[in-house]
């Protein structure tokens, strides 16, 4: 026998939810990740604060690697195109993702940016994130690798106060390095903090302005 | 500002359960955030009264839990909560992905989600 018990009406329920509010991201994530794939197409979100330098390491890695790849740009900004131009001097297709007030790309917006792209005769695809250290960690776009670039101008700190995109990322770049001495950072100790923060980082120095170091950033995400 | 987008969500997902359920208000969300998560409760809570104004859910009390994180590692078993690095001349702890046991990079089992567990309902007369 199957017993029913009714509430009275204008009684307290309790429903249960046990919804991820992070999920529906994750999922557009993942949907994204399998058209990359299936298209052949090797996808990096680039990270970081704005003024980091992330648009001038971009810029260098196309500059290198444009023949042997064909690149396209995504470039996540609050309101300007900036960066997109930028890029768009290097002859290769760039869509830009104007997000408003949103302090991060996600899933979404990289859905409808991929759609602008000719995927059958794209390579490789940067994602230029939004300028900022903390709410991209939170929203994967469905790439392969996140590389977070952080700067010497940013103060000796800029590690131990942001953690946890460093935990997100699988390659960091300390950029500007020629600044260390007259800013006063220790380069080894950001080295040092990023690994305690995550072991399996690989950090490159560069110095985008020169190219210094720029190799090693291809070298480190396997290019 | 992400909590914004976040709040925005858990006001979708609670405004359809109490539509599905014929509420008449919701008196109370029970949500559960992971340390590892970067939602500030407070900015949510913020966003959702905002949000919320004028529907069923306007008078719901958030009821925050957190949820701690916890981690496996690969290469020597270790599972158990994350590391904490402490910088005691900044005042400063961080979670760090090296294992307390024996520091390879370790892997989240939990911490990272920010869910809605629950929510009490009043239903129609």
């Amino acid at each position: 026998m199957r017993e029913v018990v009714t509430a009275e009406e204008g009684e307290v329920f309790d429903i249960e939810l046990e919804e991820s509010l992070l999920e529906a991201n994750r999922r557009l994530a993942e949907q994204n990740r399998a058209l990359l794939d299936q298209h052949g197409i090797r996808a990096i979100d680039v990270m970081g604060s704005v003024g980091s330098g992330k648009t001038s390491l971009i810029s260098c890695l196309v500059e290198r690697l444009k023949d042997q790849y064909r690149i396209a740009y995504i470039a996540g900004d609050l309101t300007t195109t900036i960066d997109a131009d930028l890029i768009a001097r290097h002859g290769i297709p760039v869509v830009q993702v104007n997000t408003g007030k949103e302090c991060h790309l996600d899933a979404n917006l990289v859905a409808k940016a991929l759609k602008r792209l000719d995927l059958a005769s794209t390579d490789l695809i940067f994602i230029e994130n939004v300028g900022n250290l903390i709410c991209p960690a939170e929203f994967p776009l469905g790439s392969h690798d996140r590389l977070v670039v952080v700067s010497i101008t940013e103060g000796p700190y800029v590690v131990m106060k942001h953690p946890y995109i460093f935990m997100e990322a699988q390659v960091a770049v300390i950029n500007k390095v020629d600044l260390a001495e007259v800013m006063g950072v220790d380069v080894g100790k950001l080295e040092a903090d990023i690994r305690a923060v995550n072991p399996s980082l690989r950090t490159v120095r560069t110095c985008c302005r020169t190219g210094e170091g720029v190799e090693d950033v291809i070298e480190a995400l396997g290019l | 500002m992400h909590e914004f987008s976040v709040a925005k969500r858990l006001f979708d997902v609670a405004l359809r359960a109490a539509l599905e359920n014929h509420a008449e208000r919701v008196s109370e969300i029970r949500l559960v955030i992971g340390r590892l998560s970067l939602v500030n409760p407070d900015q949510l809570a913020f966003w959702f009264r905002e949000l919320s104004k004028g529907t069923v859910l306007e008078e719901a009390k958030l009821d925050i839990e957190f949820e701690e994180a916890e981690v496996a590692c690969p290469s020597c078993g270790y599972r158990g909560p994350i590391g904490l690095e402490d910088r005691p001349e900044y005042h400063l702890v961080f979670p760090t992905l090296r294992c307390p046991s024996c520091g390879s990079k370790v892997k989240v089992l939990r911490g990272r989600d920010c869910l809605i567990k629950s929510m009490k309902v009043l239903r129609k007369k």
